[in-house]
């Protein structure tokens, strides 16, 4: 089911909103900052990218917002940012309504501290509040409660193929006519366990501090049925053209994995699978990753698709960052492309890709 | 929506307190026994005993290399093995690409971040991803049978099961692959039952849905697996389905994150969608497998909709033997649900006695003989979600 990207919503450590993403793309990439860990080794300082959630004050009120955890407020945030944009965008009715997110770590990144588990005794689960929004639906059914909407509601959670499943969600639902729209979400929170490890990389490795800093963020878009297909057609930035998901049975081939004239990798410096890339992508083919807007975070993926439908919308393409992956040369773009495609590598020799291209003249 | 070509259901598999398989499952459920226990793999630590349903560790497969593995996974693994057992396809008959997997989970994926934080040192995996890698069970799926196509996890809380058996069903209608291994499996884990008991939703006793008595919830674990299969896989190695995926209808309450929504609103929607979906009306239905957990807000929610929408239609809560599996709910009552059309018998709804003249429908109190050919089987969920299933006898099996 070939689908529209209507809207977009983002959020992150370069800011809120397509604007922002598109200022940090153009130069002003977000500046980690310090953050100290308390871990059971003592106090440890990492680098990370944080999201600001405060501005969710005007769209859900602070009473409510209290019972909220991070992850859920910044998922909200990027979720109202989303419809914000539909509304400035001139996007119409969106008839029936789906929510679907995607969440690498889930709900429970955060909630056991290091120090909460250095004895078994510690009840860590005594607040009913905290477990409710452990649970790793708990952004999705928070985002029903707060639009009032009874349409189907849906988290899927597989690490850093999260993205795509989601998408690959949005498009049944709307082939078997569940709904007309869909809001299509990604949320991950900063991870100290990733932080830890990302410090303990650093820590044997000077040269692994230049690599992107843990991040942590939000991303939303709202999907309809592509235009000709679709009785209400609406604007958008781009087509989704397809999905693909599965597991290489054949070392340096990604079934399905179509012809693009930009692939945006998955690449962080970070993932076991980086240098895997090489051996999938067409010899020719011009690459590349965006990691140092929006962090190592396992819904990364989300975050390019954004970057891929901000250029075609544009007409432009983004500098990437300058890592030892494919195409990771940091040197500056300025051809404008027609089909990006957005890939990622995961475990177990899985992989993801989701093509787009520009949107059909109105 | 549009109504949907039934989807084959060529073998299943099911772990859990009454037993480890189906059949042994079905059995514990017809004699009407049932096997809470008080929790023996972590401490409680409460003045009160809240019990719950185990599986036996003596029940429960090892890992293609022979290595035990995180006990979500293997719930699946043990499941699965019998459900793929069940359907006998030929290997000849499978192509990796055209296999995919699709379960629900609560904890599974979750539970290996326990290690790292703990400090356990050798135990933890150095990363984030490969504890995820090692606990997830649709990982473990993928390895165990070489899947190659697509794949999901997902985490409805309680409705993820039956959410993962629709979306397979819908991989299979829309020609994405052949096979499908649907589910779900969840373990019981401490956090989950601190995090229940906090919320005031456990029991103190052996719970009782629908019943005047009832104090809530049982907390229990378990897996189970249904084998979709294609028309064209059917064909082609001769299967004889067991049941039918029919319909499926998912729909949230937009209301409360603990509680159901009392006019149901939700769950009509979404057993109005399965329907449509099936072709049937209501009245076509030979029975329902209700939530039931035997808390307040839930029997009271479905009980009204049942004495509404489905009235003179027979139902029962089958989570009276089974405790409430979480993410493995929705399978287990649906492979519960077409093994009893296979039988033409519900079981008694165990822990049901006395009715509650605040309900106005009532379930099974004995076993039950039935005459029909299709089941409804949901489950309402954590944060709202109302997820439906329609079910329809096949032509093999017991």
């Amino acid at each position: 089911m070939k689908m529209a990207i209507n809207a977009i919503g983002a959020v992150g450590g370069f800011g809120c909103g397509v604007g922002a993403l598109t200022a940090a793309l153009e130069g002003q990439p977000p500046v980690p900052v310090s953050i100290d860990l308390e871990t059971v080794h003592g106090v440890q300082t990492v680098q990370g990218l944080r999201a600001d959630p405060n501005p969710l004050r005007d769209f859900v009120p602070v009473r409510v917002m209290r019972r909220m955890e991070h992850h859920i407020r910044i998922a909200l945030l990027a979720a109202f940012d989303a419809l914000g944009d539909a509304d400035r965008r001139g996007v119409g009715d969106r008839g029936r309504l789906g929510i679907v997110m995607a969440t690498g770590y889930g709900a429970t990144c955060n909630s056991f501290d290091f120090q909460h588990l250095a004895t078994a005794s510690e009840d860590f689960s005594g607040s009913p509040t905290q477990f409710s929004n452990s649970v790793h639906n708990a952004a999705a059914a928070y985002l029903s409660i707060a639009l009032s909407e009874n349409g189907p509601n849906h988290t899927v959670s597989h690490y850093d193929l999260s993205v795509p499943m989601a998408l690959t969600v949005a498009a049944q639902w709307l082939r078997e006519d569940r709904v007309d729209s869909v809001l299509v979400g990604a949320v991950d929170e900063f991870s100290k366990a990733q932080a830890y490890t990302w410090q303990q990389r650093v820590a044997n490795d000077p040269a692994a501090a230049g690599l992107p800093a843990i991040g942590e963020g939000a991303c939303f878009f709202l999907l309809s049925r592509a235009a000709g297909e679709d009785p209400h057609p609406m604007d958008a930035y781009c087509l989704l053209d397809a999905v693909g998901l599965g597991r290489q049975t054949t070392p340096g081939r990604v079934r399905g994995l179509p012809a693009s004239d930009l692939y945006l990798i998955g690449a962080d410096g970070f993932g076991a699978r980086d240098r895997d890339y090489a051996a999938v992508l067409p010899t020719t083919c011009r690459a590349g990753a965006y990691p140092q807007i929006y962090g190592v975070l396992p819904v990364g993926m989300a975050f390019d698709v954004a970057i891929a439908a901000l250029g075609l919308d544009a007409g432009r393409t983004f500098t990437p960052a300058n890592l030892p992956v494919p195409g990771g040369d940091g040197g500056e773009w300025r051809s404008p492309v027609a089909a990006p495609c957005c890939l990622k590598l995961g475990a177990r020799q899985t992989y993801a890709w989701a093509a787009l291209s520009r949107a059909e003249e109105g | 929506m549009g109504p949907m070509r039934p989807v084959a259901v060529v073998g299943m598999g099911c772990i859990a307190s009454p037993g480890g398989s189906l059949d042994e499952c079905m059995a514990t459920l017809y004699a009407g026994e049932r096997h809470p226990v008080t929790p023996s793999r972590f401490d409680a630590s409460c003045p009160l005993d809240y019990p719950v349903f185990e599986v036996a560790d003596d029940h429960l497969d090892v890992g293609a290399d022979g290595r035990p593995l995180p006990r979500t996974a293997a719930l699946a693994l043990t499941a699965s093995r019998e459900a793929m057992g069940d359907a006998g396809i030929p290997p000849s008959s499978l192509e990796p690409a055209r296999m995919g997997v699709c379960l629900g989970t609560n904890v599974g994926g979750s539970v290996g971040n326990d290690l790292l934080y703990r400090g356990a040192g050798r135990k933890a995996h150095p990363t984030p991803m490969e504890r995820f890698t090692a606990s997830n069970p649709t990982v473990a799926l993928m390895d165990a049978f070489g899947c190659a196509g697509p794949f999901q996890t997902v985490v409805n809380a309680c409705s993820a099961g039956n959410d993962a058996i629709g979306m397979a069903a819908g991989w299979i209608a829309g020609g994405l692959c052949d096979l499908v291994l649907a589910g779900g499996a969840d373990e019981l884990y401490q956090v989950t039952y601190r995090g229940f008991r906090a919320l005031f939703i456990n029991a103190d006793a052996p719970c009782r849905p629908f019943d005047q008595r009832r104090k809530g919830l049982n907390l229990g674990e378990g897996a189970a697996i249904l084998v979709l299969a294609s028309e064209t896989l059917c064909d082609n190695a001769g299967l004889k389905p067991r049941g039918y995926v029919l319909g499926y209808g998912t729909a949230a309450d937009a209301h409360h994150f603990t509680h159901p929504r009392p006019d149901g609103l939700g769950l009509r929607r979404a057993q109005g969608d399965a329907l449509a979906q099936s072709g049937l009306r209501a009245e076509e239905i030979g029975f329902i497998n209700a939530h039931g957990t035997g808390t307040q807000g839930n029997d009271m929610a479905e009980s009204k909709v049942f004495a509404e929408d489905f009235s003179d239609i027979p139902f029962l809560s089958t989570k009276g033997y089974t405790g409430h599996t979480l993410g493995a709910a929705g399978p287990v009552e649906a492979v519960f649900s077409l093994a009893c059309l296979e039988r033409q018998c519900l079981p008694a709804t165990a822990g049901f006695e006395v009715p509650d003249p605040e309900l106005p429908a009532t379930p099974t109190a004995a076993n039950t003989l039935i005459s029909g050919d299709t089941a409804l089987s949901q489950t309402l969920a954590f944060g709202g979600s109302n997820s439906v299933l329609i079910l329809g006898r096949g032509e093999g099996g017991s």
